[in-house]
Order: structure tokens, then sequence, then C-alpha cells
């Protein structure tokens, strides 16, 4: 219908709803990009870097689209931009895609998977869950965490992947129980 | 053949955690491309990887100022920004920030803004920096620059008209001004002086009710707020106070002077002065927690000394260090010379121990307390003071790590650059009389040279 279309560009959609979506789905958009630079510092300071752009042209997006599937397209462009952050790339373009495709479809059962991880924490033994501390908390490599538990930094590395792959199946089963619930 | 989902997720981690071969790189990146289950096994780890980041992180102890999401300050600068488009397209910039780093925020027109490198610096315009914050200010069409380190507050006059003008409310500016025109001089106010140039390197800094000023080069014109005596001229070398009592020249600083010194490269044993001690990490935040004679973690090796856990305790590791128990000077400079060793962490205390004193940590290598900072570990908490989280480039030849008390200004250089400069409190003696320890935490850690001086 003339005159109906928004033109890219216009504000079509309102900074504070922009900003509510973007608290929405900060979640995957800060995985995506961990995802791809791994580096938690980096990370974050990424997703700053985004959410700011992504504020400024508030007005691209266009209301009924697929807001993070949008916001990954920024989170893609400015990881790029950034020398340093690209320079930590290892993924290829095409595989970047299909990351940010697959991100598409489980957008939606982040909150539920935020859930499942609270539960599924509580369930694991003291010592695993103080190898997922070290990681996660105070951000160490494998090889600081060999020398602080005095393992080498590949049987350290094992135990974490045995530990989150735990985790990922407890998820699963509770999504899977919900959903059949 | 594609790898059954164990060997997915294991594959996965092993990217997430930075482990992966070239091989597996490969590998990894041809499932992404072309199976579509593996982009989701993919997605749904980054998710879990991320969730565990969030949650864990918002539980430790010592988390960072700098977060993305669970603050509410940040939420609301998030927010907050969605003005910033607007703002933006005010009147023509006349700086820019270069290089900003850690806490940064631009306040304009009430709103707090992070700070994005090339962003616009306008007339009005405020600067804040937090403890882990730095960044440069350069104005257009000249080399004239300001360096704004951590813990500081500039604030940019609305009207430049009749040259550069700003405040510095609080911290410190290091200011390096090209030549500028008679007429519209450079001037930077504090809350007890005015400084004005035409052209040269100086540094200012205010706190505890005085202003600082060190001048690199050329001469700086400095005068009280409220009129009083004469302005003082200073010229490069020379230093000058401010405060409620006008203005003042500082007496000039002699020499250094050299206490101890030794090269472990040219053969040097290690000094009797500087006693090897240790303390196991299960111990670090016990309150009994202490250091004890270990001269097992010193060893003499190849032109370097090997600082490393204890022998007698192989089953831990924890805080290696050197101490020195002579009295600690009102000024006195500590300078360590060591190989480019990622990961390695190197931890000098002035005014007692590591329980004791405060702490200057310099770690090269992607990990996450690289750079630079200071802090204190007190009994059960770690303190952040200040931190400088640029990394450390391996210059290819030894790093030189300096740092300096200068009454209760405490500075710290790697390799030239300055990385810490805060004011900070004196504390109580060290109950055993500990001065200062040179040392590596939980590290093993490889030292060529210590030099401690006095003036």
């Amino acid at each position: 219908m003339p005159g109906c279309a928004v033109a890219p560009g216009n504000r079509s959609m309102t900074d504070p709803a922009v900003a509510r979506e973007l608290l929405r789905t900060r979640e995957s958009l800060f995985a995506f990009l961990l995802a791809l630079v791994r580096d938690f510092g980096e990370a974050e300071e990424l997703f700053q870097e985004v959410s700011l752009r992504i504020l400024e042209r508030a007005g691209d997006f266009r209301p009924g689209t697929n807001f993070g599937a949008w916001a990954r397209e920024f989170a893609r462009r400015t990881l790029l931009e950034t020398r340093r952050a690209r320079a930590r790339l290892v993924l290829s373009e095409k595989a970047i895609e299909a990351v940010a495709s697959a991100c598409d479809e489980i957008e939606d059962s982040v909150m539920a998977r935020k859930e499942a991880l609270h539960h599924c924490l509580d369930r694991i033994e003291k010592t695993s869950r103080e190898l997922v501390e070290m990681r996660y908390g105070c951000g160490l490599s494998m090889e600081e965490m060999g020398r602080r538990l005095d393992r080498k930094a590949g049987t350290v590395q094992v135990a974490l992947s045995r530990i989150r792959s735990r985790l990922a199946e407890c998820i699963r089963s509770r999504l899977a129980g919900e959903a059949a619930g | 053949m594609s790898p059954d989902r164990e060997e997915l997720e294991a594959l996965i981690h092993r990217y997430a955690d930075g482990v992966l071969n070239l091989g597996e790189t490969e590998q990894l990146n041809r499932l992404l491309e072309t199976d579509r289950d593996a982009a989701r096994c993919f997605s749904e780890q980054s998710i879990l990887h991320a969730l565990l980041r969030q949650k864990c992180r918002g539980q430790a102890e010592a988390a960072p100022r700098r977060f993305p999401w669970g603050r509410p300050a940040i939420a609301a600068a998030v927010l907050a920004a969605a003005g910033l488009a607007l703002a933006l397209f005010r009147s023509g910039p006349a700086a820019s920030a270069d290089d900003p780093s850690g806490d940064v925020a631009l306040v304009r027109q009430g709103e707090r803004l992070p700070v994005r490198p090339g962003q616009a610096v306008l007339p009005g315009d405020r600067i804040l920096t937090g403890a882990d914050g730095r960044l440069s200010i350069r104005f257009r069409g000249e080399s004239t620059a300001l360096h704004v380190p951590a813990d500081s507050r500039v604030e940019f006059d609305a009207d430049q008209g009749r040259g550069k003008r700003l405040t510095l409310k609080a911290g410190r500016l290091r200011c390096s001004v090209a030549p500028q025109p008679a007429d519209r001089p450079f001037t930077v106010r504090t809350p007890h002086a005015e400084t004005t140039v035409l052209g040269t390197t100086f540094r200012l800094s205010v706190s505890q009710g005085q202003t600082r000023l060190r001048v690199g080069e050329g001469q700086v014109r400095i005068a009280a707020r409220d009129g009083g005596r004469e302005p003082l001229l200073v010229a490069a070398g020379e230093s000058a106070t401010a405060d409620a009592g006008g203005v003042r020249a500082a007496p000039p600083l002699g020499p250094w002077r050299e206490v101890l010194s030794v090269d472990f490269r040219r053969g040097d044993p290690l000094p009797s002065g500087l006693e090897p001690v240790f303390c196991p990490s299960g111990r670090i935040d016990r309150p009994d927690r202490a250091f004890e004679f270990d001269p097992g973690i010193a060893r003499l090796k190849d032109g370097v000394l090997r600082l490393s856990e204890s022998r007698a305790r192989p089953e831990s590791m924890g805080l290696a260090a050197l101490q020195w128990k002579n009295p600690l000077p009102d000024r006195v400079r500590v300078e360590v010379t060591l190989p480019h060793q990622p990961g390695r962490q190197l931890t000098i205390t002035l005014g007692g121990t590591p329980f004791t004193g405060y702490r200057f940590n310099f770690q090269p290598g992607e990990h996450y307390w690289r750079g630079f900072h200071m802090d204190r570990i007190p009994a059960g908490l770690h303190a952040l003071i200040q931190r400088d989280s640029r990394d450390i480039a391996d210059v290819g030849k030894s790093h030189l790590i300096v740092v300096e008390k200068d009454g209760e200004t405490y500075r710290a250089w790697v390799d030239g650059e300055e990385r810490i400069e805060k004011d900070a409190a004196p504390l109580p003696p060290d109950p055993q009389g500990v001065a200062l320890t040179v040392g590596a935490t939980f590290t093993p850690l490889e030292i060529e040279a210590i030099r401690i001086l006095e003036r």
C-alpha cells in the first residue's frame, strides 16, 4: 500500500522499545559474541559496543522482523570492524553465518535454559562446581587452572568438558520434561 | 564421517577453551558450514558457556565494574544511551577520544555515555574514568593531546572561544600542548589553581585538598584560583603545589640513591637482605595466614632467579616472595627486570607483605588479569585499586617493571610506559617489619635483576 512502507533509516521503532528488545535478547547476543571471540573480557566489551551501536541505529530496525537476528548481524559487522576482535576469529564467515542462523532457532528457549541451568548446577558435585567457578567466575585459562590444581592443562580441560556435557544433558532433559508436561 | 554428539561437544568445548589445534579448527569449520545439527549444537553450547559466565561472574566477590548485565547502573546506561545519536549531531567536535580502555564515561547534557574510539568530545562534556579506565583526547588539526588516567574527572568548558579551557576536578591529567595562539592559551583549572600554557608538556594532579603541577617541557604559569599571591612561572623539571593557602614552588628532589642492586645475569647471589618466604594458597584466606621462611622457593640457575612453589609443600601453589625488612623510605623505587613470561604474575609490594602492603601486579599474556593492576588482599577480600588491562607486548628483550612510592602517591611503569598512578592512604606498619617484597603469585617466575632506590 503506497505511503505505508517504512523506509530504511526512518524511525520505525522507538529507542526505548529497541532498548527493551536488547535487554530481552542480551543473553543470546552475548553468547553469540562469546562464541566467536571466546575471551570473556573481549566479549563483554564488544557486547557494550554492539549495544550502543544498536541503540544509535534503532530507527533501522523494522518492527515485526527478528530483532535477535538483526542484532547478531550488527554484532558480526562490529566484530569484523574491530581489529583486535577480528584477530581472535578462527571460524570462517560461512561458519559464523551458520551459527547465527542456528542461534535464531534456539533464541526463544534461552530463559528456560537459564532456569534449567540453575537447577542443574545444584546437582553437580562440589569439586565439579569449583572447577566451573574457576573457569567462568575467575576467568582462568586451562593452564592457570592446571597450575593451581597441580594437574595437566589437558586433564583439566577434559574434566571441564565432561562437566559441561553433563550440564547440557541435564538442561536438555529438563526442557524436554517441560515440553512433555 | 560426522562425529557423534559426545565427540562434537568435546570439539566445541576445546574450541571454547582455546585449545583446538589446526586440524580440529578445520574440522569444526567444515562441520558448522555443512551440518545444521552441528551448528545448532554449537549454539546450544555457546548459550551454556555464556550463562555459566553470567552466573559464576555474578557470584564472584571481585566482580569487575564493567559487566554487560545484571547491574542496574549498566542497564540504565544502555537505556540512557538511546539518546546518544541525537546528541552526536550537535556542533562539530573540537576533539575526539582516542584509545579508551576500561571504565570510561562521557557525560553529556546529564547523560552518562560509554566512550568509543574516535568519539567526539564536545564543549561542555565531562570525562570520568574509573579504577581501570583511561583514555587520551586529541584535538583536531594539531598535536595537542590529553591523557586522562584512572580515577579522574575532567570537564570541558562550554565556552571554548578564548582558547582551550578545561577543569581537572579530581585525579590526574597529563597534557602535551602544541604551540597555541598568544591570545588563546591552553588553560586547565583545578579547585585550587589555574594553569596557563602556550605550548608545553606537564602533568597535574588533584587530591587531598591540593593541586600538584610537574612540568616536563617549556613553562607553565600557575595562579591561585582566588587570586592571592603573584602567579608562579614553573620551568621544565620543576614542580609547584597549590592549595587553600596559595601557590608555592616545590623544593627540588635529590637524585635517587641505590640501596640494593642485584643482577642474577652476571652471577650475583641472592643478597641476605632479600629473604625468601612462602605462603601456600590454601592458607591465603585463613585468619592465621602468614609467610614463612622457605629457602627452597628461590633457585639460581642459568643467570636467572627462579621463584617457584614450595618444595616443602609440593601439593600446593601459593605466594612466593623475597621480603626486604629495612624501614620503608618515604620515597622509594623498586625496579625488577625479567624475561617475557606469558601467564606468569610478578607481584611487587610496598609497605608490607602481599597481606599487609599495596600489591603491584604485572602479568603478560591473554589471561584475565592481563596487564598491570594495583590492589590489596586484606583477609577474605580482594580490593582492586587501579587497573590497566592493556596488553603487555613481547618486546623481544627483558621487561623493566618500576614501582615507585612518593609520599602517598604510587606509580608504576612497564618498559617506560606509565601504567599506574594513584594516591593511597598510609597503611599500618607490617607487624614483622617488612617494607617491600618482590615475588610471584600462584605461578613460577624468573627474575633477572632487582634494584631498590630511595631519595
